[in-house]
């Protein structure tokens, strides 16, 4: 199955959207495991994690990101989709950088 | 959309502007350490404007409220004014020290 998380600076706004990407997936019927992290647990979910999605909070911190996790994929949200909320958009996103 | 939606929209927004003007003036802050000047002085100013954005949504709160019309607090809405508040600290933090990074680099 594959493992999306959200990561933002604490995973209190990353929860709420990945709550939404839930409820998205689940009436698609789609197989994806979706986790909302904060930067200070993110290390708990890098093991299984196949993608990482950057919340625009913590843009800044990409490249540390991809050093630190080579192994990952990583992709920056842009503050527009984040700030509409739109589980739908950041869940076929994080897919389609999943597929590529 | 109920009240409560439309008030954790606009908190996600204002989390989303703030955050990205934080990330911003951090690149900034980085790219004047590199003596790139310019490029600090662009990502300050698009960081300004992502703040001012996220200022906006607050004010228009703000204006309800003493309007006389109740503001439903919630979690989500006080992290979003939190993210506002940091930002505006370290924008204007930032400012001072790019302008000490380019008196370093002068020397």
């Amino acid at each position: 199955m594959k493992h999306l998380v959200l990561v933002c600076a604490v995973g209190m706004s990353s929860s709420m959207l990945v709550n939404r990407m839930i409820r998205i997936a689940e009436k698609k019927e789609l197989e994806v495991m979706i986790h909302a992290s904060g930067m200070g647990d993110l290390s708990s979910f890098t093991d299984e994690a196949d993608a990482l999605l950057i919340s625009p909070q913590i843009h800044y911190m990409e490249e540390k990101i991809k050093m630190k996790y080579p192994n990952i994929l990583v992709m920056s949200l842009s503050a527009k989709d984040y700030a509409e909320m739109d589980g739908e958009k950041v869940l076929m996103q994080g897919l389609a950088l999943i597929k590529d | 959309m109920t009240e409560k939606d439309q008030l954790q929209q606009k908190a996600f927004k204002i989390i989303a502007e703030a955050g990205s003007a934080k990330s911003l003036v951090i690149l900034a802050l980085q790219a004047a350490k590199q003596q790139q000047m310019k490029e600090a002085e662009q990502k300050l100013a698009e960081a300004r404007k992502y703040f001012n954005d996220a200022h906006h949504y607050h004010r228009d709160l703000i204006q309800k409220e003493a309007q006389g019309i109740d503001v439903q607090l919630s979690l989500i809405f006080m992290h979003a004014e939190d993210q506002l508040m940091s930002t505006e600290t370290i924008i204007i933090l930032v400012e001072e020290m790019i302008e000490m990074y380019q008196l370093i680099h002068e020397k």
